[in-house]
């Protein structure tokens, strides 16, 4: 199987023989200004360069964003480099992990520090983590939270921070509970959540690549630039080193990333994807652009024009399906369509997605004994796949639709849940522009830790 | 592309009073594409309208029918059954569309669901820009691909007006300058000798000036 590197990076030489040693063979594309375009889908990729096409069935993307201390004149060392063995090379008793200084640290950043805080902690290192925000929702997360508290690592959330810094030492003073305290610590390791810039080359890479970058330019959510993971492309990988030198961690990484490729060759066949009816298809390329998993492609058979889906790229989250003009496509799986011949009950129809709100809903029942009865869900595979023309259905069976999707920047479709709510403020419009209440259509944003929420929207939405 | 966008849905449904068999008519090309008038505006204007009735009481019946072009009169005797049968044809084709429907089935009320707006292009996912007006005298070739007509708002020949600052034009600061865009493309193309070539005063009877407009391609007619 062959393995296309796409970037410049000193993770290339050493991914290379690693590749080699696995029996696949490395194909590299340094300069990401010769690459036209990727298309094609996991197992069968074709780099389009200047210079031909480039066969390959994975992509490992190494170039990656400028990682950078956000306070270069303190004392510190960065939290994805090889802090935690310079820590434990020089038997310190004690670090500090800082997050969230002086801004907000990207997503990525909250599982970094929280598998540091673990490592150092279970070496007997007194481990201390300062964020202003909490981001531990999300099963993983919370396990690797558990473990790290498990080892006596201490986590404080604080409002303000201000920094003394001695020629070896930094005093931090943290404003906490509720700024109605001030707690200083004086370290002598201070761990420092890097910011991420994502710059040109970054850009230029993603859009050859059909990798998402979200409104800020940077690479989506938790950030796949930074450690070895699959980013919205299935088959394509980003593995970016973030120290110099092969360090142990640099080497994890690329074992990280040939497992999760042996992983993506074992796979079996995708069941769960769109269809596209090529009579139907008007070949708008709407499909195409909205595709967050550069799933939809133009049907090479010259019998037929129309588009097509990659299967085997697809995730099935029905943002194609809702958003085609010509209603050309279908999931084989799944739908939040209201038959006539669906069971109906109930005056409350739920359209929850199944990654949160369903879970969620299904946390909540104790609380919803009562309720139960009065309420039809239709769980699906992303809020992506929720369309107006669906709530306005179900408006014609229910009193009420609730529509409940996951929160801003937790969608595993990235869009699905910004999707979602357009299609119910066009629907809550349309409602509106014949004198009818858009109050009959709520809509709500939640985690599955959230079942108090999705319980209270639920009795308020039954009025 | 023809770019159209659906009519105020109360204005929809004043215009369908008193009618109890109604059939929307989508079409599959251009409003399609524009988001205006496909199989998927047909069905969520259908359901509005089927909570309207319900809601005010109202008895009627609504088909949808989803001919691939309304301005090819095959694609609209595959729909006539459908058309015979409803009491009026909601046509949400452009209007070029909506006439054509009308043509074919004389005996029917045929009303337009949609505002036809303009020849333009796809810029983004929900985002259409005019790029043609269909003057009848194309002169790209002297102003680097950008037309004049369409997109200056003055439909000037000879360069810009006074009202270009910026690279913006005067009737909205969110508009570019077309004569900004002509001398840049020329520019980068090294073309701007182009713009020493003065271009006449023009006859508009070629465009829409000159009364309604048609193409004959004698080759094809026997």
């Amino acid at each position: 199987m062959r393995i296309a590197i796409i970037g410049k990076s000193p993770i290339n030489e050493p991914l290379k023989e690693r590749l080699l040693s696995e029996g696949l063979t490395p194909v590299l594309v340094e300069n990401i200004n010769d690459i036209l375009g990727v298309v094609g889908q996991k197992g069968d990729f074709a780099i389009r360069t200047r210079y031909g096409d480039v066969e390959a069935g994975y992509v490992i993307a190494t170039q990656g964003p400028e990682l950078s201390n956000p306070v270069p004149e303190v004392p510190s060392l960065p939290l994805s480099g090889s802090s935690v063995q310079n820590i434990l090379d020089k038997n310190a008793k004690q670090a500090v992990l800082l997050l969230d200084y002086p801004d907000e640290s990207p997503g990525i950043m909250t599982e970094i520090a929280l598998k540091k805080a673990a490592e150092l902690a279970r070496k007997r290192v007194n481990v201390v983590c300062l964020a202003r925000f909490i981001r531990t929702s999300g099963g993983y997360l919370e396990q690797l939270y558990r473990e790290a508290r498990h080892f006596n690592a201490v986590f404080i959330k604080y409002s303000e921070l201000s920094m003394d810094c001695f020629e070896n030492a930094v005093v931090i003073h943290a404003r906490i509970n509720e700024g109605n305290e001030t707690i200083s610590i004086k370290t002598d390791n201070l761990i420092i959540a890097e910011k991420i810039s994502a710059g040109e080359d970054i850009r230029e890479m993603a859009s050859r690549l059909r990798i998402h970058l979200d409104d800020e330019g940077k690479a989506s959510g938790d950030n796949p630039f930074v450690f070895s993971a699959m980013t919205n492309r299935k088959g394509v990988f980003a593995l970016h080193n973030t120290s110099p030198g092969l360090t142990n961690e640099t080497k994890e990484m690329i074992d990280y990333t040939i497992a999760a490729i042996k992983m993506e060759m074992a796979a079996g066949k995708n069941s769960g994807h769109a269809v596209v009816d090529a009579d139907k298809c008007a070949l708008c390329y709407t499909c195409y652009r909205v595709c967050t998993h550069a799933a939809m492609a133009p049907d090479p058979n010259p019998d037929r024009s129309a588009m097509m889906n990659l299967e085997e790229a697809c995730y099935g989250c029905g943002i194609c399906v809702s958003q085609c003009p010509a209603a050309a496509v279908r999931l084989t799986e799944a739908g939040m369509e209201v038959k006539p011949e669906m069971a109906m009950k109930g005056s409350l129809k739920i359209f929850c997605c199944e990654n949160s709100a369903k879970l969620a809903f299904e946390r909540a029942k104790p609380e919803l004994e009562e309720i139960y009865d009065k309420v039809d869900i239709t769980p699906v595979s992303c809020g992506g796949e929720i369309t107006t023309a669906g709530i306005l259905s179900a408006l014609h069976r229910y009193r009420k639709v609730l529509v409940a999707v996951c929160m801003d920047d937790a969608c595993k479709h990235l869009e699905g849940n910004k999707r979602a709510k357009r299609q119910v403020l066009k629907a809550q419009q349309l409602l509106k522009s014949i004198a009818m209440d858009p109050g009959r259509i709520e809509y709500v944003q939640l985690s599955h830790a959230m079942p108090r929420v999705m319980a209270e929207t639920v009795i308020e939405a039954l009025g | 592309m023809i770019v159209a966008e659906q009519k105020p849905v109360k204005e929809i449904i004043e215009s369908l009073e008193g009618f109890r068999r109604i059939l929307i008519a989508s079409c599959g090309t251009c409003v399609t594409v524009c988001m205006a008038g496909g199989e998927k505006e047909a069905v969520e204007l259908k359901s509005l309208l089927d909570i309207w009735n319900k809601e005010t009481g109202t008895e009627n019946d609504i088909n949808v029918v989803v001919p691939k072009r309304q301005c090819d009169v095959e694609f609209l005797d595959e729909i006539a059954v459908e058309a015979e049968n409803a009491d009026v044809i909601l046509s949400m084709a452009c209007g070029a569309g909506v006439q054509f429907m009308a043509e074919r089935f004389p005996a029917k009320v045929v009303l337009p669901a949609l505002n036809t707006k303009f020849m333009g292009v796809t810029r983004d996912v929900g985002l259409w820009t005019e790029m043609c007006q269909g003057c009848g005298n194309c002169i790209l070739e002297k102003t680097g691909g950008v037309c004049p007509v369409t997109r200056c708002s003055k439909s000037n020949f000879n360069g810009p007006c006074g009202g270009s600052s910026g690279g913006k034009c005067e009737i909205d600061g969110n508009v570019d300058c077309g004569w900004q865009l002509i001398y840049d493309r020329l520019k980068a193309l090294g073309r701007l000798d182009r713009l020493y070539e003065i271009t006449d005063v023009r006859d508009w009877r070629t465009s829409r000036d000159g009364g309604p407009r048609k193409v004959e391609k004698k080759d094809m007619m026997v």
